[in-house]
């Protein structure tokens, strides 16, 4: 095929995704920088320095502080666990694995109030009384992140050779011994990969940290959303978000190396799995104590979430809080009906998908398609915002997007736009390996046969990628309705999603509001647990 | 009629295919006789346009096929691994070539096809429910569909049992008789070639030892290389 035409194709793909990710992503973050350096047209590195004594500095420790206890913590949790499902057999082991994944894909605002419900005052350990505090963020963290662990430590462990294992027992070696010094070292990438990307997202971490953090507890990522929301401080917040941004890259440039080799790993791995049934005492213990961290950490917050959204003060069975959910509520602010920011929430989420999968599915044909450098270029830029925090992308919004030529303040498209680009990376990662998959006999014995390149595109290309673009646009879908970050940034009342009005109840004094807040997050989260169902979760991949 | 005239093929620095010169005439079936990796496959997809050449000239009915895209060459390739479209039934594979030229009636004309190479009958059964043999016969037919001037076979029995090879290599011959076809058949076992060839062109590291008819090159192999390949 000619080559020069084939490169032209590429570069026609890739100039859609490229110039969404310009426009919504760059320039925005370009302007953070502009507002973060040059406060007044030239260089000003106050704002920076600012950043670097007093208050801000304990803001700087704190996000690191929290991110690595959280990543130790659910890497404790979630290794067991890894080996519990990848080596065992035992019944219902299918649907285990479905459902560790399904805390993930929750909207972190119903994971935050869920542990407030579980944790906070009138829960059933409400008199350990940890919200707000660290322990309940890092709680929210494992239960949120232990899938991360388990999905990619699992799918490397399932396939490790049993026999290096044990000619190490037969050469004498103890069990502890044995897995210190074999199997540990052949789980290595696939842990480091986990703990780049446990670590980034907690870094990253907002609502859950705002919801259980309360005012005392700031993170990077919750001081630049208070100093621009309440103290309407653009400058420290862009200084602080420089920060952020320095962090991540850095943090990015690691993950891409940790991912780097464990896809090196996987490949070397067999492909027939080594999960048994469990023989001794000691694997049945094992298996159990799994079984049972798995049944409390992921299904105690949720299950206290569905049973107090039932549940009214006097502890009688009602349905008030449900009944709530249409009502306007007056108090300090005005805050809309849950149900019309439901409704809102799915129209949002419905064209941020779409939006996400035309451009994240362009830029997977152009990444597929294109060799060398410049396709990892298009990649690396694209993964970008998954790492580049919410917030970055929502505050960029706001401090770009409001003056000509792109004037959209207060428009309620910046709210899809900001979920789309949030969703993008997501879809690259599940449709650019499915289309690398597509044989190239195929394209061309299509062409031998007659058929053109769009011709071939639309016939070969498409139809075979068609299940991998659908895993997308579910993804998208769940992540576009659970978005906080970005939204709480750019929604304005007439555009107010789900997760915004469930924060705003939370900070509403008065009886009765958070029994709505409940009620509200268990709708979220059945809206969201129907489009991951309609999904398929065992072919996520991190 | 096809003429490669010094055609020469280059992956970076390794020359595959080495100024190549050969000539199937109308109704001609040329086999290409050469161990693995001596440039055969390569020589095919030159032709159908999926390779660029370094150098030469390939020639249909004396004009220059340079610039022309695989998809107006008017070729047919059946594929090593056949190639077939896991995501389309068997009918909606045969039917691809047609339907993609326009023609009318592109499943009559399938049915048929499936029909000449003993599948009627196979119309909605999935790529992954067929045998090798049945795959390699579908790939047949779907090369045939958009009657092709030239039909070019890329060791089409490889994967097939002995017995089964030696049957299949004696229906294609009379297939090609039938339907007075050009074809090209790429191989490399002898006992194929001198079956199904008018004419063998012995390929050998990229250059064209000999081309002869079967007779002539059993009798005087020009080269020890050639008389070595044939034992």
């Amino acid at each position: 095929m000619d080559r020069r035409r084939g490169a032209l194709t590429t570069a026609a793909l890739a100039a859609v995704p490229v110039l969404f990710v310009g426009v919504f992503f760059a320039y925005p973050v370009a302007a953070i920088l502009g507002r973060g350096l040059f406060p007044d047209g030239s260089l000003d590195l106050g704002a920076l320095g600012d950043v670097f004594r007093g208050r801000q500095v304990e803001i700087v420790w704190f996000t690191l502080q929290q991110a690595t206890i959280s990543t130790a913590l659910t890497l404790a949790v979630g290794i067991p666990g890894a080996w519990a499902l990848s080596r065992m057999r035992f019944r219902g082991r299918r649907i285990v694995r479905a459902l560790v994944v399904v805390p993930f894909v929750l909207p972190t605002v119903v994971v935050a109030v869920a542990f407030r419900a579980l944790l906070g005052t009138g829960g059933p350990l409400g008199s350990l009384d940890l919200v707000p505090s660290l322990w309940a963020i890092l709680a929210a963290h494992v239960f949120f992140n232990y899938a991360v662990v388990v999905r990619v430590v699992a799918s490397l462990w399932e396939h490790l050779d049993p026999s290096t294992e044990e000619a190490a027992r037969v050469l004498g070696a103890g069990r502890v011994r044995t897995f210190v010094s074999i199997t540990l070292p052949a789980l290595a990438p696939a842990i480091a990969a986990a703990t780049a990307i446990v670590f980034l997202f907690t870094f990253a971490s907002f609502g859950i940290v705002l919801i259980l953090g309360g005012p005392g507890l700031s993170t990077l990522e919750t001081e630049i959303y208070r100093q621009t929301a309440l103290f309407l401080d653009l400058r420290t917040a862009a200084a602080l978000t420089l920060v952020q941004l320095g962090a991540i890259v850095a943090l990015l440039t690691v993950t891409g190396r940790a991912q780097q080799r464990y896809a090196t790993a996987q490949r070397l791995r067999a492909t027939t799995s080594i999960a048994r049934r469990a023989r001794t005492a000691g694997e049945r213990l094992a298996l159990g104590a799994n079984l049972l961290v798995m049944g409390v950490l992921l299904g105690a917050p949720l299950a206290t979430l569905a049973l107090r959204s039932l549940r009214s003060t006097d502890g009688a069975l009602t349905l008030d809080a449900y009944r709530g959910l249409d009502e306007v509520r007056r108090g300090p602010v005005v805050i809309a009906e849950p149900l019309a920011a439901a409704a809102t929430s799915i129209r949002y989420a419905v064209l941020a998908s779409v939006l996400a999968v035309v451009v994240g599915g362009l830029a997977a044909f152009a990444i597929a398609r294109g060799r060398g450098r410049s396709a990892r270029m298009l990649d690396g830029a694209l993964a970008l915002p998954l790492g580049v925090s919410a917030v970055t992308v929502g505050f960029g919004f706001l401090v770009a997007l409001d003056s000509p030529p792109l004037d959209l303040r207060g428009s309620w498209v910046l709210v899809p736009i900001a979920q789309a680009v949030v969703a993008i990376p997501l879809v690259v990662r599940a449709v650019t390996p499915a289309i690398r998959a597509i044989d190239p006999h195929l394209r061309e014995a299509a062409a031998v046969l007659g058929a053109g390149p769009r011709r071939i595109w639309r016939e070969v290309d498409l139809p075979i990628a068609r299940r991998a673009l659908l895993l997308g646009a579910g993804f998208s879908f769940a992540i576009a309705l659970g978005e906080f970050g970005a939204t709480a940034f750019v929604a304005r009342p007439g555009s107010t999603t789900l997760p915004v009005t469930i924060y705003r109840l939370l900070g509403q004094p008065g009886p009765g509001n958070f029994g709505v807040a409940l009620a509200a997050s268990v709708v979220l989260m059945a809206i969201t647990a129907v489009a991951i169902l309609v999904t398929d979760t065992e072919r996520l991949s991190f | 009629m096809l003429e490669l005239r010094g055609v020469t093929v280059r992956f970076g620095a390794a020359t595959v295919l080495d100024a190549v010169d050969l000539t199937v005439g109308g109704g001609e079936v040329v086999s290409v006789l050469g161990p693995s990796g001596s440039g055969k496959t390569t020589m095919l997809r030159a032709v159908a346009g999926l390779e660029p050449l370094a150098g030469g000239a390939i020639l249909r009915d004396g004009r220059d096929l340079a610039g022309v895209p695989p998809h107006r060459r008017d070729v047919g390739l059946m594929f090593q691994d056949h190639a077939l479209f896991p995501h389309r039934d068997v009918l909606a594979n045969v039917a691809f070539g047609p339907r993609v030229r326009g023609a009318g009636h592109a499943a009559a004309r399938a049915r048929e096809m499936l029909d000449l190479v003993g599948l009627a009958g196979f119309d909605g059964r999935g790529i992954h429910e067929l045998s090798g043999g049945e795959q390699q016969r579908v790939a047949l037919a779907r090369a045939l569909a958009p009657a092709p001037s030239l039909l070019m076979l890329d060791e089409p029995l490889g994967s097939l049992d002995r017995e089964l090879r030696e049957r299949l290599a004696v229906e294609l011959r009379e297939l090609f008789t039938r339907l007075g076809l050009s074809a090209v058949f790429v191989t490399h076992d002898h006992d194929e070639a001198f079956a199904i060839g008018d004419r063998i062109a012995v390929l050998s590291d990229g250059t064209v030892e000999q081309v002869d008819t079967p007779a002539d090159l059993w009798r005087q192999p020009r080269t020890e290389l050639v008389a070595r390949f044939l034992g």
